[in-house]
């Protein structure tokens, strides 16, 4: 039934007029200059959420903006409700024990000696982004020098 | 298959395949622009509706985009695009409540005819029109796509997935049918 070397050319072809009348039922509508550019701004806007994450991604170190603050759940900001700031304020010195507490397992003990205990005392304050801290600690021996620095931060709700 | 004619200054597709990967917004204007012409002739030829294939035409750019990593560029880029056209035009005929039809554009190309002509071509374009919505619906895609931009037999079944062969056969009973559907005007023609 099938013939794999059919030819579009054969008698089955529809007549000329019948051929036109079909183009002209399919033919693509004419689009103005002025619709181009409606269309292409269009695509220009919807792509520019991928195009600057990609940007982001190329990115120095550097130049990579603020880390944002994950909402805790629901899509919701933590900080919109009393409920929200209180957890927040909760949370605030849970994170850097949370950081020493991860650099722990990833810091080694290098054969140099530790650096000053204020060094790392100024990489837990700084507003640096997790990898970035994790960067210039790493090496970092004395790994109970920055715990102790971490638990004596402020530990209690205003 | 064509787009629109690159100018000798104007970096190649590889090349702004590998600028929008890094997000230049740029670069994928100058892509978005070369193929936009094709992406909203296959969309328009599937969908039948100009605003449907507008729609797809930017569903298509936004699904390349997302896609752009898994792109070989040691490949043409258009059969790529135009895969990712014809599914979504595909997928919105689908998804629309109202039982599938080729629609009439009144945006046709060259002279109006005179009246009396212009009656009868409407009558004719009519049947015509009925005639593809009763196809099958791959049947009526490929009737769709065949003579769009040169299109070759293989260059459709990439699109669809299915052989070449495949194609041929399905158009020679689409227009089998068609012909059958008009065959009543042929003796007015004469």
């Amino acid at each position: 039934m099938k013939d794999d070397r059919l030819d579009d050319t054969r008698a089955s072809e529809l007549e000329p007029r019948q051929q036109a009348l079909l183009d002209t039922l399919l033919a693509t509508p004419r689009i103005t200059a002025e619709e181009w550019e409606q269309l292409h701004g269009r695509i220009a806007r919807a792509a520019a959420d991928e195009l600057a994450r990609r940007r982001s991604l190329a990115a120095p170190l550097a130049e990579l903006p603020d880390p944002v603050v994950l909402p805790m759940g629901h899509g919701r900001s933590p900080m919109v409700t009393p409920r929200g700031r209180a957890r927040a304020r909760w949370l605030l010195p849970v994170i850097p024990l949370a950081a020493a507490a991860a650099l722990l397992l990833v810091v080694s003990v290098p054969d140099e000696p530790a650096p000053a205990f204020g060094a790392a005392e100024a990489a837990l304050l700084a507003d640096i982004p997790d990898h970035e801290f994790s960067r210039l600690v790493s090496g970092h021996a004395d790994a109970a020098a920055l715990l102790l620095v971490a638990v004596q931060e402020d530990d209690g709700p205003e | 298959m064509t787009s629109l004619p690159q100018v000798a200054d104007e970096p190649d597709d590889a090349h702004l395949v590998a600028r929008v990967r890094a997000g230049d917004a740029g670069a994928f204007d100058v892509l978005a622009r070369r193929y936009s012409q094709l992406a909203f002739g296959l969309a328009y030829r599937v969908t039948g509706g100009r605003a449907d294939a507008e729609d797809v035409v930017q569903e298509a750019f936004m699904a390349a985009l997302h896609n752009i990593d898994s792109f070989d560029t040691a490949r043409p880029f258009a059969p790529w695009f135009s895969r990712i056209v014809v599914n979504r035009a595909l997928n919105l005929r689908k998804q629309q409540v109202r039982h599938p039809t080729v629609r009439m554009t009144d945006d046709l190309p060259g002279t109006r005819p005179s009246a009396a002509a212009e009656v009868e071509v409407a009558e004719l374009r009519e049947r015509l029109r009925v005639a593809l919505s009763h196809l099958p619906e791959r049947r009526r895609t490929i009737v769709q796509l065949a003579g769009f931009d040169g299109l070759t037999s293989a260059e459709i079944g990439d699109m669809l997935g299915i052989p070449a062969g495949t194609v041929r056969y399905e158009l020679h009973e689409a227009r089998a049918a068609l012909r059958a559907a008009l065959a009543p005007c042929r003796e007015v023609e004469a």
